[in-house]
């Protein structure tokens, strides 16, 4: 089948060189060619898509143009401005090299800390425990279906309310939560910090006998896995009484 | 345990199977007197009472002439399965008839002991498949068929009416079929759109081989 015409076509772009950082962006593409002319930077390669995106439209005094033939033609425009330049193209990632900075030997800040806390994510995430009041539990609990209860778990907070563990959740109005790794998170939050989850874990020494929840003012409480009972109508009413 | 039940082997194997789900004999006798019985009804009653707690609903009180006809009924097809020189005549006068109409408390409390008479049958089939209290067992079983979900033969109910009169039976009664996947009761009108809500959504996480429509 023939392609869409629209398909093959490259473009190119052209900075100045002095705005060489702003390019470096596009390292993440790295099917892109990069050649320097004199004070310019020339990259080829993209498709329609890169070259009207933000990470291109962003870099100061760039000039966008389509290859047709050996013409440059600037984008969106119908007649060629220059021929094809003859230069020496390389991949955009050795083009652009970056260089890391060196270890720095004489860092003392080893005395800092801080604190774990949460901040708000659009990411939406499995809702696997919720909080429910003893009252609302109690009231759904009474006529409940066995097979509704007997995959959950459950144990109850420092603030007298019902904490349940696994799904399908119960149709009660709850607080909703989600597990990452020893943490129970607030729905609609994460870990500030959410590559260290690792090094929390094992900094927190008994992370394979707690839950750790933490609440949205980053108040963390420690819940014991072992405290956790088989979610019935009997459990319940023993617990309460 | 008390000290005068050490010669009670009713009480004891009544009591072993409960606390341990085995059943163990502990040396046969034929005719239990009125004081064994009066035993077992209390440890039936303590263990009733904690267990009801958690059924659904208001559980219905303990049925005592419920509870000591199953529990002799258990008794004896157990013994029966480990001690036998009855000839067929006899077996049936081990297994007299419930007198008392059946209620839902009956029919929860009977549970109790009948919950293990469908490990006994499936026992029994394995030995031998004509032996004549099988068809005894599974009379009781058809007649008594909250308790009879649980073994894997097919039940001819009829009176699905009494299970759902009461809430607390209807209820278990649901759980069961769900639990142990009884398709065939299911599928009864009477109770389909009881299993049905009780699913709710999550009736493909749950049971996904039970098929809707009637």
């Amino acid at each position: 089948m023939a392609n869409d015409a629209g398909n093959n076509i490259e473009y190119w772009l052209s900075v100045p060189l002095i705005h060489k950082e702003a390019t470096y962006e596009l390292r993440k593409w790295s099917y892109l060619k990069i050649a320097i002319d004199q004070n310019l930077i020339w990259i080829r390669g993209f498709n329609q898509a890169d070259i009207e995106s933000g990470a291109v439209l962003k870099i100061p005094s760039i000039n966008r143009y389509y290859l047709s033939g050996t013409n440059l033609i600037p984008y969106g425009k119908n007649l060629p401005a220059l021929l094809e330049p003859n230069l020496l193209w390389s991949p955009i990632q050795r083009g652009l090299k970056v260089k890391l900075p060196k270890e720095n030997f004489n860092y003392f800040g080893i005395k800092q800390s801080y604190k774990i806390a949460l901040t708000p994510t659009d990411e939406v995430k499995p809702i696997n425990a919720i909080i429910v009041d003893m009252k609302t539990l109690e009231n759904y609990i009474y006529s409940a279906s066995n097979i509704r209860l007997n995959k959950l778990k459950w144990t109850v907070t420092e603030n007298k309310e019902a904490l349940i563990l696994g799904t399908p959740l119960l149709p009660v109005p709850s607080k909703d939560l989600y597990q990452n790794a020893c943490f129970l998170l607030p729905a609609g939050w994460k870990l500030k910090h959410e590559n260290m989850i690792e090094v929390y874990s094992q900094g927190l020494g008994e992370a394979m006998d707690y839950y750790y929840l933490i609440s949205k003012e980053d108040k963390i409480v420690k819940v014991r896995k072992s405290d956790f009972k088989q979610l019935s109508k009997g459990s319940l009413i023993k617990t309460i009484a | 345990m008390k000290g005068n039940t050490s010669g009670n082997s009713f009480y004891k194997m009544i009591e072993n199977l409960f606390l341990t789900n085995k059943l163990v004999l502990f040396g046969r006798i034929n005719v239990i007197n009125s004081e064994q019985e009066q035993e077992v009804l209390e440890l039936l009653e303590i263990h009733y009472n904690n267990e009801s707690i958690g059924y659904p609903n208001i559980p219905p009180p303990f049925e005592k002439e419920a509870a000591s006809w199953s529990s002799k009924i258990l008794f004896h097809a157990a013994q029966l399965v480990m001690y036998r020189e009855h000839s067929g005549e006899t077996l049936e006068s081990f297994f007299p008839t419930f007198t008392p109409p059946k209620s839902a408390a009956a029919i929860i409390t009977a549970d109790l002991s009948f919950r293990y008479l469908s490990s006994i049958l499936k026992y029994l089939e394995q030995i031998d498949i004509e032996d004549e209290l099988i068809p005894i067992l599974k009379n009781i079983l058809t007649e008594w068929h909250y308790s009879g979900l649980l073994s894997d033969n097919d039940l001819e109910v009829d009176d699905l009416e009494l299970i759902i009169s009461n809430n607390c039976l209807k209820n278990l009664y649901v759980d069961r079929i769900i639990k142990h996947k009884r398709n065939k009761i299911a599928q009864r009108k009477e109770v389909k759109q009881l299993v049905l809500t009780a699913l709710g959504n999550y009736k493909n996480e749950f049971w996904k081989d039970f098929n809707e429509p009637i």
